[in-house]
């Protein structure tokens, strides 16, 4: 399964109210840091508030970054992954 | 549809004429009545025979074909091909590989141009690049990604310049980032990840 068309503010908003990343600066692509405890596990490039659609291939770097499936970023974004169900996903993926 | 051709009097007044032409028409072989209404389905008439052609006589053979390679070249050929079969197969046979390449075109432009590049400093006064970093640029119509896929790193602009230049930022912020993170908070890759960028990046003199 491909991504699905999202706009980047409908990324940014689920990354910024399910994951909550600690936003480390605000330079011109904020970028978020996501810890499992202590450790840093995971880094992703939040997009800026456009309503343009993202491009596929920009939309998988972001999901690589997650460490999610394209079907399961589609879900991140739609709402079926919830936040919980998205760390539990991780904890199982991260070395 | 149906399509009315129309008398071209600056052509006209140039040749013997008459010629004919629909600027709605495209890649257009046909053997037509002066002032005819024609059917969409008469337009290629390939191949006619020379029987068929000497019979066609008083009509006029219109040839008119656009061309088209996106949307920068648009311009008509009109031709009065007499009732000669071979032009008149001539002119399909080139007008049939017209529309191919036009079709191919077509596609090429919709496709992503791929192609590798390297990025010699940051254009940055605080950081320097020991060694050059190999950068895949994915070129599309309307945007530029610049790749460095092993650090899961893009930047992005309107063409490869401004998308080199947020790839700068990007390695930038990467290595403060990582650096910024005691080692002992970081997963095995962002672990691997710093060996990389601190192999590729430092601070200037002056800096430390």
């Amino acid at each position: 399964m491909a991504i699905s068309d999202f706009t980047e503010k409908q990324i940014r908003e689920k990354l910024l109210s399910k994951i909550k990343p600690t936003i480390l600066r605000g330079s011109k692509h904020q970028k978020g840091i996501i810890y499992l405890g202590d450790l840093a596990v995971a880094r992703v490039k939040i997009p800026n508030s456009h309503n343009r659609i993202m491009k596929p291939s920009k939309s998988q770097y972001i999901a690589t970054s997650l460490r999610l499936e394209d079907d399961e970023f589609n879900d991140l974004i739609e709402c079926p992954l919830t936040g919980p169900q998205y760390y539990k996903k991780l904890k199982d993926r991260v070395d | 549809m149906e399509l009315q051709l129309q008398r071209d009097e600056k052509q006209n007044k140039q040749s013997k004429g008459p010629y004919w032409v629909d600027p709605h028409v495209k890649g257009v072989v046909g053997v037509l009545a002066a002032g005819q209404t024609i059917k969409e389905g008469l337009f290629t008439l390939v191949g006619l025979s020379p029987t068929e052609h000497s019979s066609a006589s008083p009509e006029i053979l219109v040839a008119a074909t656009q061309h088209e390679f996106g949307s920068s070249v648009e311009r008509y050929l009109i031709h009065d091909i007499g009732t000669s079969s071979s032009l008149l197969s001539l002119y399909a046979s080139l007008n049939s590989q017209i529309i191919d390449l036009s079709e191919r075109v077509l596609t090429l432009e919709k496709q992503t141009n791929v192609i590798s590049t390297k990025i010699f400093d940051l254009a940055s006064d605080k950081y320097e690049l020991k060694n050059y970093i190999d950068v895949i640029l994915k070129i599309y119509s309307d945007e530029v990604l610049a790749i460095i896929p092993e650090l899961e790193l893009y930047g992005e602009g309107t063409n490869e310049i401004y998308a080199l230049d947020d790839l700068k930022q990007e390695l930038i912020d990467l290595y403060e980032d990582l650096n910024s993170v005691p080692a002992k908070n970081l997963s095995k890759k962002f672990k691997a990840w710093k060996k990389v960028i601190n192999f590729f990046i430092e601070e200037k003199n002056g800096n430390k």
